[in-house]
C-alpha cells in the first residue's frame, strides 16, 4: 500500500505555511473554485455531490494520506453501515433524511480541566480542516477509500485539557429514535446493539495524528447516511470503531463500553486493528474487497498504517486483544 | 384439473421462478447492483435459494391442513428452482467473489461453519437434481426415491442454519425463515405421527374411509389435541410401569389428574366427537371439539 512506501516529506514539505497563514484567502479562493467546478477541489472523479450539501473546503495534507484512487460519492453514500438506520446497507441512504445535524452540540468532558460543551460550527473553527484520504475497512472484509475533512481529534483534546487520570476516550451517538428509527426497539426485540451507539479509543489512539475529527467528505459537509454532522475516523481499525453523530466525548478512567464489543464479544474486540492474520471467527480478514473491484485485495495490517500506529502496541498481544 | 390449467400453473410458475433472476439481469444492465455487486449477487440468490425451497416444503402442509391438494405436482419444478438458485449463489462465490483460489476456498469450507453447512446443502440437493426425472423414480422404486428424497429437510436445515451463521447480530429475516422451516417440518412430524397412531388404531371411526389424507385445518387440530393426550397418556404409563418408590412420590398430584385425562381423551377419540358428548367428558377431549 503505498502508504509508508511513499516517499517520506518532511514537515515543512507538506504543511504550506503560505496556505495555513493565510486560510481564509485560501478558503474563499476554493469555495469560489468548488462553486465554479461544480465539484470538490480535492476529489476529482468523485461523481456528483449533490448541491444540497454544503461544501466544505479544506486543503489536502499529503502526509497522512493514501495515494490510491478515492471511491465515488455516490459509492460512499448508498453503501453503509448504520444500524440507527438499520441492518441493510441502503437503509442509511433511504433513511438518512430523519437526521436532523443542526442545530447540534457535543459535550466533552469526563476527566478533563475544562469541560465543555460546544455547537458543531463553533468545534469546526477550532483547528484548521484538511483533506485525508483514507482508505476505510469494513469488519465485513470490503473497503473503499474517503477523502475526510476534519482536523486530529488531539487538537480537540488538547483544548479540554485530558486530566492525568484519564486513559480512555469514550464516544456516544446520538439517542433519539425519531431520527434514527431502529432505535425503536423492535417487536421482537433480541439480539440487536444497545443504543446509544457507544465506541472508545485508548488515549493515545484518541491522540493519534492520524485520529480525525470529521466534519465532511468529497469536498462537503457529511452527509447524513455518513454520520452527520460530526464523527470520528479512526483508519487502522475496523469502520465500527468510527463512531458517526457523535454527541459526546468523554474522558475515562476505564476501558469503557462499545457497543459491538458488548453485542458479540468473542467477534468484535475493543482494539479492532485491522489485522489480516486475526480471521473473525465467521470469515477470514486476510483479504478485501475493494469496492468497484473485481478480484478481493490482500489486507494489509493496521489497513496499511502499520509504519504509524505499531508502536502503539508493542508488547501487546494483538490476537488475545483483538 | 385439466391439461390446459396444468399447463398454465407450469407457465406461471417457471415466470415467477425466473423473475428475481431477470430482476438481477434488469438491474445489472441498469448499474443497479448496488456498490458492492458481488456481495448483493450472492445474497440475493442465496435468499430466493432458501424462498424457493421453503415454497416447495410449504405445499404438502398445505394439503395436511387445508386440503388444497392442486400445487402438490409443483413441487418437483420449485424445488429444481431452488437448486438452480444454489448453483448460481455458488457459482458466484467460487468464480467472482475468489475467483478460484482453491486454497482458501477449502479453508472456508473447513474452516468457517456456515461456509460448510452452505456446502452440504448444496451437496445434498445435488443426488435430489440429478434424479428428479420420472425415469429414476421408475428406475429406483418409489420407496427408495422418496426415502432418498427426504435428504431435502436436511438439506433445508443446513441452508437455514447457514444464514443464521453468516448474519450479524440484530439481523431478524434468517430467524424468521429458520422459523418458518420448524414450522413446515412440525406439521409434517405431527401428521406423519398422526397417520402412525391412526394405522396403529385401527381407523377411528370418524377418519374411516379418509384414504386420501385430505382433512381440514379443524379436523386436523382436532387431532392433534387428541394426540397430546394420548402422549401425555403414554408419558403416565410410563410413570405407572416404572412407578415404584420415588417415581411415584415426584409424580404428585398431577399423576392422577393425567390418568384422567387419558381417559378422557380415550373415549373422545373412540367416537365421533359431535355434540352432546361434552359433559360425560374431561376437558382435554372437550377441547377436540373446539371450532378452531
Amino acid at each position: 500500500m503505498p502508504i509508508g512506501r511513499a516517499p517520506r516529506l518532511t514537515e515543512a514539505e507538506v504543511t504550506d505555511e503560505a496556505i495555513y497563514l493565510n486560510r481564509r484567502a485560501f478558503l474563499a479562493a476554493a469555495a469560489a473554485a468548488t462553486l465554479a467546478l461544480g465539484g470538490s477541489p480535492g476529489s476529482a472523479g468523485a461523481g456528483a455531490v449533490p448541491s444540497a450539501l454544503g461544501p466544505l473546503p479544506a486543503r489536502r495534507n499529503p502526509r497522512w494520506s493514501t495515494t490510491e484512487p478515492t471511491n465515488r460519492f455516490d459509492e460512499a453514500t448508498t453503501y453503509n453501515n448504520f444500524y440507527e438506520f438499520g441492518v441493510d446497507k441502503d437503509d442509511p441512504a433511504r433513511l438518512g433524511h430523519l437526521l436532523h445535524p443542526r442545530p447540534w452540540t457535543v459535550q466533552v468532558g469526563g476527566l478533563v480541566r475544562k469541560p465543555a460543551r460546544f455547537d458543531v460550527d463553533d468545534l469546526m473553527k477550532l483547528a484548521p480542516l484538511e483533506e485525508r484520504i483514507y482508505p476505510l475497512r469494513c469488519v465485513e472484509a470490503w473497503s473503499m477509500v474517503i477523502p475526510w475533512i476534519g482536523y486530529p481529534l488531539s487538537a480537540l483534546l488538547k483544548r479540554v485539557e485530558p486530566l492525568g487520570a484519564a486513559t480512555f476516550v469514550a464516544f456516544t451517538t446520538l439517542l433519539d429514535p425519531e431520527q434514527f428509527p431502529a432505535q425503536t426497539p423492535p417487536l421482537l426485540g433480541f439480539g440487536g446493539l444497545d443504543w446509544p451507539y457507544a465506541e472508545g479509543l485508548r488515549l493515545d489512539e484518541a491522540l493519534h495524528p492520524l485520529t480525525l475529527l470529521t466534519f465532511g467528505m468529497y469536498g462537503h459537509v457529511l452527509p447524513n447516511q455518513n454520520g452527520a454532522p460530526i464523527r470520528v475516523v479512526v483508519p487502522w481499525k475496523y469502520g465500527f470503531k468510527s463512531a458517526k453523530s457523535i454527541v459526546g466525548i468523554t474522558l475515562v478512567r476505564e476501558q469503557p463500553k462499545t457497543a459491538w464489543n458488548t453485542a458479540a464479544p468473542q467477534e468484535y474486540g475493543f482494539y479492532a486493528n485491522v489485522n489480516p492474520t486475526v480471521d473473525h471467527p465467521r470469515w477470514s480478514q486476510a483479504t478485501e474487497r475493494r469496492l468497484g473491484e473485481f478480484r478481493r485485495r490482500k489486507t494489509a495490517p493496521f489497513n496499511g498504517f502499520a509504519e504509524e500506529v505499531a508502536s502503539l502496541y508493542t508488547g501487546m498481544d494483538l490476537r488475545r486483544d483483538y | 384439473m385439466t391439461r390446459r390449467g396444468r399447463a398454465a400453473l407450469k407457465a406461471g410458475v417457471w415466470i415467477g421462478c425466473l423473475s428475481p433472476l431477470l430482476a438481477l439481469l434488469y438491474r445489472y444492465w441498469t448499474n443497479d447492483l448496488t456498490a458492492n455487486p458481488v456481495s448483493f449477487l450472492t445474497n440475493t440468490l442465496g435468499d430466493w435459494t432458501l424462498r424457493l425451497l421453503l415454497t416447495s416444503l410449504a405445499l404438502t402442509p398445505l394439503r395436511i391442513l387445508f386440503g388444497i391438494g392442486w400445487p402438490m405436482p409443483l413441487r418437483r419444478l420449485v424445488g429444481l428452482f431452488a437448486f438452480f438458485y444454489a448453483s448460481l449463489h455458488f457459482a458466484v462465490w467460487l468464480v467472482i467473489d475468489q475467483f478460484f483460489d482453491w486454497p482458501a476456498l477449502l479453508a472456508d469450507i473447513l474452516k468457517r461453519p456456515f461456509v460448510t453447512a452452505g456446502m452440504c446443502a448444496l451437496t445434498l440437493l445435488v443426488p435430489l437434481a440429478v434424479t428428479s426425472t420420472a425415469g429414476m423414480v421408475k428406475r429406483l422404486g418409489a420407496r427408495a426415491w422418496t426415502r432418498l428424497h427426504r435428504l431435502v429437510y436436511v438439506s433445508a436445515v443446513l441452508g437455514a442454519v447457514h444464514f443464521i451463521w453468516l448474519a450479524k447480530v440484530g439481523r431478524v429475516t434468517p430467524y424468521s425463515y429458520a422459523g418458518i422451516l420448524a414450522l413446515l417440518l412440525g406439521i409434517r412430524a405431527v401428521d406423519g405421527v398422526r397417520r402412525l397412531l391412526r394405522r396403529r388404531w385401527n381407523s377411528p371411526s370418524h377418519l374411516k374411509g379418509d384414504t386420501r389424507m385430505r382433512t381440514s385445518l379443524r379436523e386436523w387440530a382436532r387431532e392433534l389435541v387428541v394426540l397430546a393426550g394420548w402422549l401425555s397418556a403414554q408419558h403416565d404409563g410410563r410413570h405407572e410401569d416404572a412407578g415404584q418408590g420415588d417415581d411415584v412420590r415426584r409424580c404428585g398430584d398431577g399423576h392422577g389428574q393425567r390418568h384422567v385425562d387419558r381417559q378422557g381423551d380415550a373415549a373422545g377419540y373412540g367416537h365421533d366427537a359431535g355434540p352432546g358428548h361434552g359433559e360425560a367428558m374431561s376437558q382435554g377431549a372437550a377441547d377436540t371439539r373446539r371450532p378452531w
